[in-house]
């Protein structure tokens, strides 16, 4: 005999794991710090490569000047402000990775912990079918 | 308005019984739009600039995630870019690599307003997307516009300076990396768009958010007026006033499309409005309730009235009916 709540449930579940779930499932897979962590790690090796492709471009734009920078002696005094401003940009970058997965962790807590009912229902459902 | 708002429910309905078709058609026409855009604009690539090949991504993509489509529309102007000169070329993959880094990463799901924003740039009327997005949208995703923006003005810059890219002396390479730089760094109506996008959203998005009556009408009239005065005073300042029409011109469209939906998003009927205040152990709530308006489908049945047709019989039919003799009948 087919129980209908427990295909209406599932068919719920099904929907929300093609849906909404297939972002927010696998977030909650980790702990938030260990989420945290490693979105911000990945977001230091974009914001590297996106600071390397700026600095390319800053090169590119400053064709003429360049040799001119690099031969008038102060190439230390450049290497640091090039550092100083890519710690900045990275800084700020970690800043807001580490705003926007913080609240997109706990976004998907919210969302998943409704799957997470509808699963116990479904299993609580089952378990009755099999005990008859 | 009972009228509207059975239509909106009629299409409601329809749009959520055929969602899977609605869907691919609307991205089968922002792909055709996107890519016969670029081909037409940019099209250095003689074997890409066919009708066919467009109507081919469009329909590739009309299957696939939007991402596809704004990955697609990328590699396309890169490779007309690399026909015209591989310094543009290479400019544009820095260009494309940086907004994928620095904004890509963070919201993925923004493909529709990256591709939409160009477009309608083209059409010279972009003033309704950032009031959408601030009805529609979070923050997170308002920055989708400008790269949308920044990408649109490329393209332009390259097509309106092609004198820089086609000349043929080895020497000016450097140079050519240079013009490109400058066309994107130096264009100041970009820099205006985007600040008029960006605040525009945001002033939608406090104003929506408010608990007040009517926040989604004001939200979007307040929009539209913070662009009007921003890009007016900007492009005077500029010295462009020949765009100024174009600008009162996508401002009423945006009003009309932002009212459309609001109509459809956002419909409420302050006239019953619920105020209640409660408690728990650690708030204590006060609550204000809008119900939406909704109006059932009238359901039609059409009962008819009028008799069925009197049918006469005589004499002889009935006999021969009954097959008896007629004079049985007297």
């Amino acid at each position: 005999m087919l129980n209908e709540e427990r295909i209406r449930l599932m068919t719920k579940m099904v929907c929300y794991e093609e849906g909404e779930g297939k972002e927010y499932m696998p977030v909650k897979q980790y702990y938030r710090r260990d989420y945290v962590s490693l979105e911000m790690l990945k977001t230091f090796v974009t914001s590297t490569i996106a600071f390397g492709i700026l600095c390319i471009c800053f090169v590119l734009y400053n064709m003429e000047n360049i040799a001119e920078i690099l031969n008038g002696g102060n190439l230390v005094s450049f290497g640091i402000s090039v550092l100083v401003k890519y710690a900045i940009f990275t800084v700020i970058y970690q800043v807001i990775a580490f705003l926007i997965y913080n609240r997109r962790y706990t976004k998907a807590g919210a969302s998943v912990r409704k799957y997470y009912s509808a699963l116990k229902k479904v299993q609580r459902l089952q378990e009755k079918e099999d005990g008859r | 308005m009972t009228g509207l708002l059975e239509l909106r429910e009629r299409l409601r309905e329809i749009v959520g019984k055929y969602e899977v078709y609605f869907i691919a058609g609307v991205k089968f026409l922002m792909g055709m739009a996107a890519f016969f855009l670029i081909n037409s604009q940019i099209g250095y690539m003689e074997r890409l600039n066919h009708p066919a090949v467009t109507m081919l991504l469009a329909l590739a993509c009309t299957f696939l995630p939007v991402s596809v489509m704004v990955l697609s529309a990328s590699v396309l102007v890169l490779l007309h870019l690399s026909a015209l000169s591989l310094e543009a070329c290479g400019i544009g993959v820095c260009l494309f690599l940086l907004l994928f880094f620095l904004y890509g990463r963070f919201a993925p799901k923004n493909g529709y307003m990256v591709i939409l924003t160009p477009v309608l740039c083209f059409f010279r009327v972009p003033q309704v997307i950032p009031v959408a997005s601030g009805l529609m949208q979070e923050p997170i995703s308002y920055l989708s516009m400008a790269c949308g923006a920044v990408a649109y003005y490329y393209i332009e810059g390259v097509k309106l300076n092609i004198v820089n890219f086609t000349s043929m002396e080895e020497a000016e390479g450097t140079a050519k990396f240079t013009a490109a730089l400058k066309m994107l760094t130096g264009n100041k109506e970009m820099y205006l768009l985007t600040a008029a996008f960006l605040i525009t959203a945001l002033v939608v998005y406090l104003f929506r958010r408010q608990s007040m009556n009517y926040a989604w009408r004001i939200g979007l009239f307040m929009g539209n007026l913070v662009q009007i005065v921003i890009l007016l005073a900007g492009y005077v300042l500029l010295g462009m006033p020949e765009k100024i029409p174009w600008v009162i011109l996508g401002s009423l469209i945006s009003v009309l499309i932002s009212l459309i939906l609001e109509f459809f998003f956002y419909n409420l009927d302050y006239s019953r409005v619920e105020r209640v205040q409660f408690e728990d152990d650690e708030y204590y709530y006060f609550v204000k309730a809008v119900p939406k308006v909704y109006v059932a489908r009238k359901d039609k049945r059409v009962k008819r009235i009028t008799p069925k047709k009197k049918t006469t019989v005589n004499r002889r039919k009935l006999a021969e009916e009954l097959d008896i003799d007629q004079d049985l009948l007297d």
